[in-house]
This record gives structure tokens, C-alpha cells and sequence, in this order.
């Protein structure tokens, strides 16, 4: 999440947030020089000139008294403002202490304060301005506090929940357990949390209350004589309005643009401070080109073993971006074999997620995915037409995803997720679709299948929804199964009862299987063969057998070496690889890996090696000097070292 | 007696309606009469609680007028035209009343004297809490005689209008009058149209009465044109009433100020009709500044009353003359004359300065170390009000005393007017009074609660002449409450300022306002 | 007698919603309560005498004093108060200082009239501005469709911010006015409703359609809906069986707060419309300070939304299979 200053920054960058920005420091200093400026011409009575329409002396018309409109509506900017953005203190002061208060007072007297609030949200709030106006007598103070204390529930409901969910985080559950005093809490901890969004609110808050303030002066409660506002200016107005509508239009124009300008300018804040994806300049959108395709090596072809369930050949994976073109996935060549465990490991960064995802064309918006070859079970995704594409899709490619607890739809009952891939690509009724839904639970080993469809994925354990998916994968009989780390987001002992499961599927199916994961210990203990990923390209293409007796990329074997066993010696540091890997938007030339190689040489950080087969075991490396012979164990000097 | 009577009004009648076209636009040159149309009109409130004798609202009146007939007629003009009663003898403290044979109710029954006695007993039973008893028309003894068909009012006191105010009070059925509750949304009168439907702010319905014959002069429902319906409806912002007047779908529209420039010209018939008198009015308790009538004089020189009057009425008014302009305002008078301080500035300055009100140096008046600062007090929401209030206070600026308006909504002044110990010295407000002995309540006589000397007025001149002219009956009596008002005027204890000019514009239809619902006719 | 589990669970989980309506009823209860109390002291507290403004300068002091016995408002303040509440079971509502006619038939009058507008504009800007604002977030999501947003953001901005009385007024000018389409005002059949809704309707849509299109947004960033897409389902299923339920509690909350918001909105649609609704004597009322009818029409106002608010809550927790019934 980007900080405030970032956030800024970012706001006044994009198109609405630079026009807004613009606009309120245009009414601000329009607030302050006004009357200075215009004061003397607002004032002047004209007696045998009142109530006209627009003219070249007076371009708004004439008031009760003769005055200019014009000058008045740009001399009115001051208080219609000030106002405004008093109120909204006013709000802010009540409904925020009182928002925060549940947190500190406890279950029962939270409750009250929580319905209390609910309560005055829900009231009517016209009635409430109304008639705090009339306790409070007419004018700008009392509509100030009215629309002030009528807006403190929308600021109050805003902070109770911030500070619950921050009061519910662990760091909070810390401070309890210490003793620590609520109020204390609520000082330290809850509100400089809840500081921004509500910031944010208050630039909201004002374009409403600018709003309100006028809709108060057409009832007569607002702004009294001889003070005047838009508000008051546009009550005057609206008498006349079928007369001389230009008196009306210019004090309504002038409470629609500040509003606007002000809920625009908060909506962008608000926009910049959120996980959205920041909007990509159109220039890059369109100058986003097909990145060359590098050359090949024959490693695909006749060397794959006969109807390779998948053939990937460059791969690649581009995103415009603020900073030019990125590009994480840079050539990617493979091929599955069907029946073929493939493990796919890196770091992150490494590109490994996205290559899942180009796989199923899942790339998210706007990135781009281009390859020379991209067939499943022999059908080539890129000439195909949609229709056939997207069946080839839902029913040959199977994505096991990250983390079941997101991935599922909280919404829908879990066999019916699972069933719809039957209706729509079986061809199959509700009824059968059911059926083999819980066919399909059962045979990923899920306890009380028939019971299990018919919960919801929160009343699942999470090994219980990683089956799930995987039992939705397989509704359509898959070709290939995608798992993106499939079990990091798992306990231990479920992790190996899911990649059994994996095992189990290909077994039972032939389907393939392409693991992804950045713990190679898994990877080397179930994969075939395995793939190590490193800024976007494939430096190792090994058999999991051969990773025990001879890695050649100096990469994978330090990713080896770095795994404790039972025999680490645990007086001396976890072993790690120094410095990390590049960003995706500075990738040097040469081998992406020199700076943090020990055998780098300069000829590695000028010419980048391709993937190319070693000796004449079936192996690929993309390195200028393989390695040979079993990797060291931890703690040696290759290894030692920041 | 009568005869000539009706003869007058009968001249007068033709003068009204000359005055009233020639007022107007292009009038219609005598359109072809419609039967059978419905007459359509508007008011900018609910009507409420119809039952005539309760009402304070000049809105309901409005309403219920269709429905019930009084015993006389007071025309525009102040003349007095026979209507449930064909004749009538007044003498100082009594007054009677000659009923019309032939008078039906709404069931039918005919209407007797003692039915119509029986009213004004109603009314001076406290229980019934009736605003039509008081103000003159209070402690008196009804006699009545169903042969003779008269009815006789004897008051203790003598009132100079006791004929125009007992002739105008309306007179319900006896039906009616036993069941008050049943005329909260129903009528029960003898008038020219029954009521039909009433939906609560939406719409009044009133039906024709077939066979009604005895309107003022003996106005009927069978003349040529006359409407078979009225249909009143509640509309409360004045613009879409001009908007429905503009779009054929009402028959009359009441407009003033801006509005008025939508209707101009379009060939619509027009009537014109005073408004009540915007007036200020002093705070005159002891202690105040403004107790002092010097001081109040002055604060009057400082006005311009003359630039005051366009920007109160909107360039649609005139200066006002006397406290009473709403019709039927029988006594026309010009009370200002001589009595009210003149526009003179100067002359104001050098008054205050004689009273001990000396120029400090940011330009307020003082006097042993009070400022001149005075509380402006009156109904806001208007914004020629507000205007001509804001001009108010630079008028008297440059005299050197300080004005704080206190604008509130309408029922909020009322209540700051009557408070017992007021927080205004100063209060701007349009009483709508059509008869001279209906300002001696506020011009004299007990504070609130007790009473409604809102203002504490003590004036002792106009106590004499308003006692003497309350006696005085007719043209003489309008001398003599001439002669009271200003004396009001010298003290400055009121100023009247202006009164705004309010035109009915009509299509489709022509109604004389000051005739009553039987002067209505429809046009193709 | 053995019990099989998932009987044994309907029977838990019917008490639960048992005891979760016993417990809310008990709280609106006490809200009604609390609420009765509140609007019969904010009322008392306004400076000044009504019963004097209600009848006019004209009227006598012994008139004065004699409907304010009438209508009770010389007893101490405790007992008016409990002949308050008292009247509220009874159904009596107390009698009008302005017009003089029982509460309880005004409101009877007008209720239903407002209800009317308020009700199908609800209908409306629900049915309108959901679908518009799921259709912009579809066509904008991933920062797609930049021209889209700009109209989309541009035009709702605009008119989510124009005053609704100066948009009703223009309505009229132009529809009733000049082109003759509409009726002007007044409530006279089937044709002189559009005019009101649509003021009523307009600015809420908008500002509605940016709301759901936002929260559409974020559904739509959510990983099933990636899970949703990899499974190629046709787009209706992918927006209508997978986004829109989860979209559903923050819609119905924001139409449990809408719904209120039209109260306030009916208010001045009815001033410019002439409509014979509660809204306009709800403000006059308390103005004027007509106790009793502002009372009621406080509490009756409060009660509805009480009672709206209860309505959602209600919804929410059966359309939310994640929460249980049991308060949390």
C-alpha cells in the first residue's frame, strides 16, 4: 500500500485528480481574495436597478437591492466555504470520539453506542438539520452545528469500524494481553490508523456539506441576512427562476463545481490510497510491442517424448507500466509429457506465478502474453477460435491456486462451484452435474462428500478447500493440473496429504502436473523433473533425480545447499545466497545471475547464455560454466557469507 | 331607504367593474358563457379544520366562504349590500337584522331567525373558544323572532362597526352548530356551493346548489355561465401555481413581485388588491432606548421611507397611508399627513443628539456609556423583507445607531413578538387589519400574556380618540380614527411604510373578488 | 432416541433465529421507547410560544390561554409526557395546534402519499443504478475502458451534486412548462408521477451507480472471480451467480440508507411538485412547533426506520452465509 506522500503524488497525476486538485485551490484562493477584490461592487445599492436579469453591466442580474449577482456570488465563495468545512469539523469532532468509543468501552456499552449510531445514520437527516435549525435558532451558526452534528454519524460509523478491525489485529490482541489501558490503545494504536481514510472522508464530507448548507437556505433555516451564502443567494433566486433563470443558474453552478471538485478530489485520494491498480498512461497501452522472440534452442521438438500433453516455446509475458515495459516472463520454453510431475521453482519475482497464469490465459488486464508455441494435448491455443479456446481451457487446463481460502467463492455452496463446470462444459444437467461433483469430492479423499457440497466454503478446513479445487479441476477431465504453490498457505501434514493427492490424480487420470513452488525440497521430493525459474527465464531444466547428483546452474545449487536437514550444523547461520534478485524493470545484460554468482566471470555479465542441453544426459542449463558433481552440504565456503 | 341603497350599489358596481377592467390587460370582449364548467383556484396551504366559527386562518376562510353566506355584504368600496339579510337598522349599541324569506340549508330546512341567533350565542360561549367574539363584537344579549324574522344584537358598549362586523360573520346551520366536530371536513352552511370532497392537502371540491337564490342582492346559481363546481386546489410554492395557472389549469392566480412579469401581458384579466401595510413597530418598555419617543423619531426621520417602498414590494406597491388597507377597509384615510416624522437625516442627528445620544469614534450613538445598538426582529424568508431590512440597517448607520437583524421563521417571531420580556427593540411586521378598532388591542391596553400590547404602547390620545371614534359610527367615525392613528404617527409608536399591490390575474372565467363566489362566470 | 446431527443442527439453528428475533424485537422496543422520549423533549425544548403563533395576533390572550389548556400544554411537563406515551398504545395521537384536526388523521392522509413517491423511487434507483454501476465496473475493470470511466465518473459526479430541488425545478420548467409533457403539479393520475420520481430518482442514481460500480470493482478483484474466469464461464454466470451475491451486503446496506435518505428528498420534491405528502408537513410542523403532530411524526418516521434498519439486518444475516444469527 502506497504511503501517503506516494498516494499524493500519484492522486495529482491522474487526469481527475489534477483537475480537482486544481479546482479547490482555484475556490480556496478565490475564498480569500474575493472580497478584497470584489466587496465594494457587492455592496453598492442600486435602488431603481433591483431585480433585473442579466445585462453587460450585470452579467448575473440585479438582487433586491440593485446589486450586482455576480460580484456577489464570487464575494459569497468565502463563507459558503468556510462554512462548509466548518460543519464538517464539527462532524468530525462528534462522530469520530464517539465512533471510537465501542473499542474502548467494552462489550455492552459498545453495543449501545453501535445501535445508537446505526440508529442515527438511518434517520432521516433533512429532519434532523431541520430541526436542530429551529432549536437552535436560524442562521449560520445554528446550520453550521445542524449539518455538522447530522453529518457526525457517517464519520462515527466510518471509525467504529476502522477501529474495529484494527482493534481486532493481532498487534492490538498484544497490547491487551500486556495490560496495556483501552484509552491507551485507542491513542496509540487505533486512530493513527483510522487517520487517513478518514482524511479522506473529510474532503468527501465537504462537497455534501456545501450541498446541505444550500438545501437549508431553500427552507430559510441556512444563512440569514445580512450574511450571505450560495445558499441564500440561490433561495433569492429560485422566486425568480422562471423570470430570470441566470440568477439561480450561477449560485447552482457555483455549489455544483465546488462540490464536484471537492468529491472528485477526495474520490482520487481515496483511489491513490487503495490496492487498485494504479490506471496505465495510454501511450504505453498502445506502444506496448511484441517483444522479439528470441532465439530457441531445439530443446522442444523431437526431443519430447511422443503427444506431449503441453509444448511451450517463448513464452513471453509483458506489462506496460509507469516506469516503460515490463517484461517478468522472457522466453519461456518447455514441454510436459503426459503423465509428466513437473516442478517449477524460483524466488519470488522469478516469474514462476505468471508463467501459470499465461498458461491458462488468466494474465490480468493489461498484460500480454505471446509465445511461438502454446499447445495443450496438441491443440494450438493462439490459432484457435474462441469458442473452442475458451472449452479448451475450462476442460483441459486445471489451476490449483495459492490460497483456497480466497479462491473459492465465499457466496456459493461448494458443489455447486464444482458442479458448473459440468453444466457448462459437460453438457451435463443440474442433477448430474451434482452427482459427479460429489463423485469428484470423493475421489480427492474428501470426508462426507454429499455433506460437504452442500456447505460453504467457510465451513471448510483449509486442506478441505484445497481439495475442492482440486476436485473442480477435475470435472472435466484436465489434461494438465496447474498448482500454484498449492500448499504454502497449508500446514505441514496437509501439504504432503495434497501433493500425495496430486500424485494420486496423475495415477488415476494420467493427467500432467506442473508444480509451482519456491521450496525446492518439495519440488525435488515429488516432481519428475523440475524447472528453476530465475528473473523470468528457465536457467536449469534437470531431472528431480539428477538435482541429488549434479545440478549445473550454480543458481539451483545454491538453492540446494541452502536446505537444512537433520544434519545442519546448527551452531553456524542458516546458510542463504547473498543480495537478491533484479527487479523486473532493471534486468542487467548478460546473465541475469552474475552479480550474486561466486564463478561469474565478465563475459557472463556481458552475454547472456541460453537454456542449452548439458552433455548428453537430458538436461538443460543456461549457464557459460555448469557445475558438476553432487552439491556441498551447508556451511561450506561456498556458501558462507552476507 | 333600500331602494336608494340599491340604487348606489348598483352605480357602484359599475364603477367597480369599469375600474377593475380597465386595470387589466385586453380583456375578453365578451366571450361566449360556458355552463356547466368547473372553476378552478389555488391556496398555499391546507385549509386544516373548516369550521367557519374556529378558524384563525385566512386560508380556510378562503375556503369555507363558498360554502356559508353571512348577513350582509361589505363591497370593495365600503358599501354595505343586503345579502341573508334584506335589511337591517343599526343604532349605536344595537343592530338589527331582517331576514330573507326562503333561505335553505344544505339538508334543505330553511334557515330561521333563531337559527341564525343561535350563531352568535355560539360564539360567545367560551367553551367554543371562537376568535369571531372579541375586538369589539363582546358582551351582548341576542334576541331573535322567527315571525318577524328578525334578529337583534344589543351590545353593551357601542362599536362603530358592529354592523359591518356582525353583518360579516358566517352563518352556520343549525345541524352544524350542534355537531362542531362534523364541520372539521364537511360544511353545513346555506351558501351558493356544498362542499364534495376534501382530500387533506390536495383539493377542495364544492358543488353548486340548485335553487339558490339569495346571494348579495340577490345573487343566484341559475345565472347564465355560473360554474356547476368549484374545485380549490393546495398548492404551496407560488411559482408552480403560476406554472399551473400558465398551463390552462387554474382559472385565477394570486401573483406578486417576479411572478407577475410570466402573467404581464398576455391578454389575462387583471385585479388589484392592497395588502396589508408593512409596518415598524417599537419596543417602548421602560429602559429602552426606544421608550423614548424622541429617540423613535428620529430612528423614523432616518428612514427613507420612499426608497424603502420598491424594494419592500418589489416594485409592485405604493407608500402606505394609514394602518387599515385590507378590504374591505371602509375608512380610507390618509393618517400620515402631517403626523408622521418626515425623511430628514439630518434632522434626525441633531434630534438624537438632543436626547443625549452622542457620536463615538467608531460612529455608534452613546449615552452614559450604552451603546445605540439596537435588536431588529422579524420573520425572514423573504427576500424582499430581507432586503428592505438590510437597507434599513445602512440607513441607520449612517445616523449613527447600530441595528443586529434577528431574522426567524415565521411562527418563531410570532412567539419573540408576544415573549413577555422581548429581546427586539425594534420589529417589522404586516398586520392585516381591515378595521380601525382592530389595531386599539395593540396599540393600547394590557402586555402579554394579559393582553397583546405586544409593543407597550401608551399613548393616551389615541386611547381618547380611539374610545370616542369606537362610538362613532360611519364616515365620522372614520374622522375620528383618523385623528387617533396619528396620533400614533406623532409618537411614532407605528410607521406604517408600504403595501403591496397584489394582482389576480383570471382566464377562462370572471370573478369579481369583492362580490363574492357569485359573481363567477365561465367562459369558453 | 438417537438424534441424527443434521436434525439436531435445523433445531439449533431454528432456536438461534428464534432467539436472534426475540432479541431484536426486544431492542426496537427499546429504541421505540427511547425514541418517543426524544422527540417529545427536542420538542419542548424550542424557545417560544406556539399556541400564540398557531392562532395569530389576533386572537385574544383568553383565547390563547384557553386552547393552550385545550390542548394540555399547561401541565407540568411529567404529565404531559405520560399522557403522551399513555396516548400513543390508545392510538391517540392528540389534536393539531395549526389545524385543529386529530394527528393521527393527518398522517393517515398524507402517509401513504409519500410512501407512494418514496417507494417507487426506491424501486427505481435500486433498479437502475445497480445494473448501471455493475455494467461500468465490468467495462472498466483492470483500468480498462479509460473513456468509459471518464463519461461514466464525469456524468455521475455532476449529477450526484446538483441540488435536488434546483433539478426538480428545471424538470418542471422543461417537461411541464415549456414541452407541455407532464402535468405541473399535484398528484392526478398515473403521468404526474415521473416528474417527482425522476427529481427524487436522478441524483441518487447517480451517486448509487459509483458506489456499486466501486464495490464492484473490488469483488471483481477478488480471486475467486480469477477462479471464476479460469473455469471460462459464460459472463452472465461469471457476473451474476459469482459477483453479484457478493455484492449484496453492501448493496442492501446502502439501500437500507437510501431508503431514508428519501424521506429528506420527498420533502422539497414535494414543496416544488405540490404533492399532498408527509415530507412538507414534517418540516412545517416542526417550525410551527405543533407538538403533537410533530411528535408523531417523528415517531413514526423513527419507527419506520427502526423498522427498515431491523428489515436489513434481517436480510443481511440470512443472505450472508458466513455470518451466524448469533450476535457476535
Amino acid at each position: 500500500m502506497a504511503t501517503t506522500k506516494d498516494g499524493l503524488v500519484s492522486a495529482l497525476r491522474t487526469p481527475t485528480g489534477a483537475i480537482s486538485t486544481l479546482m479547490v485551490a482555484a475556490l480556496i484562493v478565490l475564498a480569500v481574495v474575493a472580497p478584497y477584490i470584489w466587496a465594494d461592487e457587492a455592496a453598492r445599492v442600486d435602488i431603481p436597478g433591483l431585480l433585473e436579469g442579466s445585462s453587460s453591466d450585470h452579467p448575473l442580474g440585479t438582487d433586491n437591492l440593485g446589486r450586482d449577482l455576480f460580484a456577489r456570488l464570487l464575494v459569497a465563495t468565502r463563507l459558503s466555504l468556510t462554512l462548509a468545512v466548518l460543519a464538517v469539523a464539527v462532524g468530525a469532532c462528534v462522530g469520530v470520539p464517539l465512533g471510537a468509543l465501542p473499542t474502548v468501552l467494552g462489550r455492552r456499552g459498545g453495543r449501545a453506542i453501535a445501535s445508537f449510531i446505526d440508529f442515527s445514520l438511518a434517520f432521516p437527516s433533512i429532519l434532523l438539520v431541520i430541526f436542530l435549525g429551529v432549536v437552535l435558532g436560524v442562521g449560520a451558526h445554528a446550520a453550521v452545528l445542524a449539518i455538522g452534528l447530522s453529518a457526525a454519524p457517517s464519520f462515527a460509523r466510518l471509525t467504529q469500524t476502522l477501529a474495529a478491525s484494527v482493534a481486532s489485529s493481532d498487534y492490538v490482541a498484544a497490547a491487551k494481553v500486556l495490560g496495556v489501558p483501552r484509552w491507551r490503545i485507542l491513542a496509540r494504536h487505533v486512530l493513527p490508523n483510522v487517520a487517513e481514510p478518514i482524511i479522506l472522508n473529510v474532503t468527501l464530507a465537504v462537497g455534501f456539506a456545501l450541498l446541505a448548507m444550500s438545501g437549508l437556505s431553500f427552507i430559510g433555516l441556512g444563512v440569514q441576512a445580512p450574511s450571505y451564502d450560495w445558499g441564500r443567494l440561490l433561495n433569492e433566486a429560485l422566486g425568480r427562476i422562471y423570470v430570470h433563470p441566470e440568477t439561480a443558474l450561477g449560485p447552482a453552478a457555483a455549489v455544483v463545481i465546488a462540490g464536484l471538485a471537492f468529491n472528485s478530489l477526495g474520490e482520487a485520494l481515496a483511489a491513490a490510497a487503495s490496492t487498485r491498480p494504479a490506471a496505465v498512461p495510454r501511450r504505453l497501452l498502445r506502444e506496448q510491442k511484441t517483444p522479439h522472440p528470441a532465439s530457441v534452442s531445439s530443446a522442444v521438438g523431437a526431443d519430447a517424448a511422443p503427444g506431449p500433453a503441453l509444448v511451450v516455446e517463448d513464452l513471453t509475458v509483458s506489462f506496460p507500466s509507469r516506469f516503460g515495459v515490463i517484461t517478468p516472463v522472457r522466453g519461456i520454453s518447455f514441454a510436459l509429457s503426459k503423465g509428466e510431475l513437473l516442478g517449477v521453482v524460483g524466488e519470488s519475482a522469478s516469474g514462476k506465478s505468471l508463467t501459470a497464469l499465461a498458461l491458462a490465459q488468466l494474465v490480468p488486464y493489461p498484460g500480454r502474453v505471446s509465445a511461438t508455441r502454446l499447445e495443450i494435448d496438441g491443440h494450438d491455443l493462439r490459432t484457435m477460435p474462441t469458442t473452442a479456446r475458451k472449452r479448451l481451457l475450462g476442460t483441459s487446463l486445471a489451476m490449483v491456486f495459492q490460497d483456497p481460502g480466497t479462491s473459492l467463492n465465499p457466496a456459493l455452496r461448494v458443489g455447486r462451484q464444482i458442479a458448473e463446470v459440468g453444466e457448462v462444459h459437460g453438457g451435463l444437467g443440474r442433477r448430474a452435474a451434482m452427482r459427479q461433483a460429489v463423485e469428484r469430492l470423493r475421489g480427492v479423499r474428501m470426508s462426507s462428500p454429499a455433506r460437504r457440497a452442500r456447505q460453504y466454503p467457510h465451513e471448510l478446513s483449509g486442506g478441505m478447500r484445497q481439495r475442492a479445487m482440486i476436485a473442480m479441476g477435475l470435472m472435466a477431465e484436465p489434461k494438465v493440473v496447474v498448482a500454484d504453490e498449492p500448499t504454502s498457505a497449508l500446514d505441514v501434514t496437509v501439504q504432503q496429504q495434497i501433493l500425495q493427492l496430486l500424485r494420486k490424480v496423475r495415477d488415476d487420470t494420467g493427467a500432467s502436473a506442473i508444480l509451482i513452488s519456491h521450496d525446492i525440497a518439495v519440488v525435488a521430493q515429488f516432481c519428475d523433473r523440475v524447472l528453476v525459474m530465475y528473473a523470468g527465464r528457465i536457467v536449469e531444466d534437470v531431472e528431480a533425480g539428477a538435482l541429488h547428483t549434479g545440478p549445473a546452474h550454480p543458481y539451483t545449487r545454491a538453492l540446494l545447499a541452502s536446505i537444512p536437514d537433520m544434519s545442519t550444523d546448527r551452531t553456524q547461520p542458516l546458510a542463504t545466497i547473498a543480495g537478491r534478485p533484479p527487479d523486473a524493470s532493471a534486468i542487467p545484460d548478460g546473465c541475469a545471475f552474475a552479480p550474486r554468482c561466486d564463478f561469474a566471470t565478465d563475459r557472463c555479465r556481458e552475454d547472456r547464455p541460453d537454456l542449452a542441453a548439458v552433455d548428453s544426459t537430458w538436461q538443460r542449463v543456461a549457464c557459460w560454466y555448469p557445475r558438476t558433481g553432487p552439491v556441498a552440504a551447508q556451511n561450506t565456503p561456498e556458501l558462507v557469507g552476507q | 331607504m333600500t331602494t336608494i341603497r340599491i340604487l348606489v350599489a348598483c352605480c357602484l358596481v359599475a364603477v367597480v367593474s369599469a375600474c377593475s377592467d380597465a386595470g387589466g390587460g385586453e380583456g375578453n370582449d365578451q366571450p361566449e358563457l360556458a355552463e356547466g364548467a368547473t372553476f378552478t383556484t389555488s391556496i398555499n396551504a391546507d385549509p386544516g379544520n373548516l369550521h367557519p366559527l374556529t378558524t384563525v386562518s385566512a386560508i380556510t376562510n378562503s375556503v369555507v366562504t363558498f360554502a356559508y353566506d353571512s348577513l350582509i355584504l361589505v363591497d370593495p368600496e365600503g358599501e354595505i349590500r343586503p345579502y341573508l339579510a334584506e335589511d337591517w337598522e343599526v343604532t349605536g349599541a344595537r343592530v338589527t337584522f331582517t331576514l330573507r324569506e326562503g333561505i335553505t340549508c344544505e339538508d334543505g330546512t330553511e334557515l330561521t331567525a333563531d337559527a341564525v341567533a343561535a350563531n352568535f350565542e355560539w360564539i360567545a360561549d367560551p367553551e367554543n373558544a371562537s376568535p369571531r367574539y372579541g375586538s369589539g363584537l363582546e358582551n351582548y344579549t341576542v334576541d331573535s323572532d322567527d315571525v318577524s324574522r328578525t334578529v337583534t344584537i344589543t351590545l353593551e358598549k357601542p362599536f362603530g362597526f358592529l354592523l359591518e362586523n356582525a353583518g360579516s360573520m358566517l352563518i352556520v346551520c343549525p345541524g352544524g352548530l350542534a355537531d362542531p366536530k362534523s364541520l372539521s371536513q364537511e360544511t353545513d352552511g346555506t351558501g351558493p356551493f356544498a362542499l364534495s370532497d376534501y382530500v387533506a392537502d390536495d383539493h377542495v371540491t364544492m358543488t353548486a346548489r340548485e335553487g339558490y337564490a339569495w346571494g348579495p342582492d340577490g345573487a343566484s346559481t341559475a345565472e347564465p355561465g355560473f360554474p356547476a363546481e368549484v374545485v380549490i386546489r393546495v398548492v404551496r410554492d407560488p411559482s408552480t401555481a403560476v406554472n399551473l395557472f400558465l398551463a390552462g389549469e387554474l382559472n385565477d392566480i394570486g401573483a406578486s413581485g417576479p411572478d407577475e412579469a410570466r402573467l404581464e401581458g398576455q391578454g389575462f384579466d387583471v385585479t388589484e388588491f392592497p395588502g396589508g401595510p408593512a409596518e415598524m413597530w417599537f419596543n417602548q418598555r421602560e429602559g429602552l432606548p426606544t421608550a423614548d419617543p424622541d429617540v423613535r423619531r428620529a430612528i423614523t426621520m432616518a428612514l427613507d421611507l420612499d426608497a424603502l417602498t420598491p424594494v419592500l414590494t418589489e416594485q409592485a406597491g405604493e407608500r402606505a397611508h394609514d394602518l387599515t388597507t385590507i378590504l374591505p377597509d371602509p375608512c380610507r384615510t390618509d393618517s400620515i399627513e402631517g403626523t408622521l416624522p418626515e425623511f430628514d437625516p439630518e434632522g434626525a442627528g441633531e434630534l438624537l443628539d438632543s436626547a443625549g445620544w452622542t457620536t463615538g469614534s467608531d460612529g455608534v450613538r452613546t449615552k452614559d456609556g450604552q451603546p445605540l445598538s439596537l435588536t431588529a426582529s422579524y420573520a425572514s424568508g423573504e427576500p424582499a423583507l430581507d432586503a428592505g431590512l438590510e437597507l434599513v440597517t445602512q440607513l441607520l448607520e449612517d445616523v449613527g445607531v447600530e441595528v443586529e437583524l434577528k431574522g426567524e421563521g415565521q411562527n418563531a417571531f410570532l412567539a419573540t413578538l408576544f415573549e413577555e420580556d422581548p429581546p427586539w427593540e425594534l420589529a417589522f411586521l404586516s398586520a392585516a387589519i381591515s378595521y380601525p378598532s382592530g389595531l386599539v388591542v395593540f396599540a393600547s391596553g394590557p402586555l402579554p400574556p394579559q393582553g397583546q400590547n405586544f409593543a407597550a404602547i401608551d399613548n393616551p390620545d389615541y386611547e381618547r380618540l380611539a374610545d370616542e371614534a369606537q362610538g362613532t359610527p360611519g364616515q365620522e367615525g372614520c374622522e375620528l380614527w383618523a385623528q387617533a392613528e396619528g396620533a400614533l404617527f406623532e409618537r411614532a409608536d407605528i410607521v406604517p411604510i408600504a403595501i403591496t399591490l397584489a394582482k389576480i390575474y383570471t382566464r377562462g372565467a370572471s370573478y369579481d373578488y369583492g362580490l363574492g363566489a357569485t359573481s363567477i362566470r365561465m367562459y369558453r | 432416541m438417537a438424534v441424527s446431527p443434521l436434525s439436531a443442527f435445523r433445531s439449533a439453528a431454528r432456536n438461534q433465529t428464534a432467539r436472534f428475533l426475540v432479541r431484536r424485537l426486544g431492542r426496537l422496543a427499546a429504541s421505540m421507547l427511547g425514541l418517543l422520549t426524544i422527540s417529545f423533549a427536542m420538542i419542548h425544548v424550542i424557545p417560544g410560544d406556539p399556541v400564540r403563533a398557531a392562532l395569530g395576533p389576533q386572537a385574544s390572550a383568553s383565547l390563547v390561554e384557553q386552547r393552550r389548556a385545550e390542548l394540555g400544554l399547561d401541565k407540568p411537563i411529567l404529565e404531559q409526557y405520560l399522557d403522551y406515551v399513555t396516548g400513543i398504545f390508545t392510538g391517540d395521537l392528540g389534536t393539531s395546534l395549526v389545524s385543529n384536526l386529530p394527528v393521527s388523521q393527518i398522517i393517515a392522509d398524507r402517509l401513504p402519499n409519500s410512501a407512494q413517491l418514496a417507494g417507487i423511487a426506491f424501486v427505481v434507483i435500486m433498479g437502475l443504478a445497480v445494473p448501471l454501476g455493475m455494467l461500468a465496473a465490468v467495462l472498466t475493470r483492470d483500468g480498462r475502458g479509460r473513456t468509459t470511466e471518464l463519461v461514466f465518473q464525469g456524468t455521475t459526479g455532476v449529477l450526484a451534486v446538483v441540488p435536488g430541488f434546483v433539478l426538480g425545478v428545471a424538470l418542471v420548467y422543461l417537461f411541464a412548462v415549456e414541452l407541455g409533457w407532464f402535468p405541473v403539479a399535484g398528484q392526478t393520475g398515473p403521468e404526474s408521477y415521473v416528474l417527482p420520481v425522476a427529481a427524487l430518482c436522478i441524483g441518487s442514481i447517480a451517486a448509487l451507480a459509483r458506489i456499486v460500480r466501486a464495490e464492484t470493482l473490488d469483488v471483481l478483484g477478488e480471486d475467486y472471480m480469477r477462479t471464476a474466469r479460469g473455469k471460462r464461464l459464460p459472463a452472465r454466470l461469471e457476473y451474476l451467480r459469482h459477483a453479484l451475491p457478493n455484492m449484496l451486503t453492501s448493496t442492501v446496506t446502502i439501500g437500507g440508507l437510501l431508503l431514508s435518505g428519501l424521506v429528506g428528498g420527498t420533502v422539497l420534491v414535494e414543496i416544488v411538485f405540490a404533492w399532498p405528502g408527509l415530507g412538507v408537513t414534517a418540516v412545517s410542523s416542526v417550525t410551527q412547533q405543533d407538538f403533537a403532530l410533530a411528535q408523531a411524526i417523528m415517531v413514526v418516521l423513527g419507527a419506520a426506520v427502526l423498522v427498515a434498519n431491523l428489515a436489513v439486518d434481517l436480510i443481511l444475516g440470512f443472505l450472508d452465509p458466513r455470518s451466524t444469527i448469533r450476535e457476535q
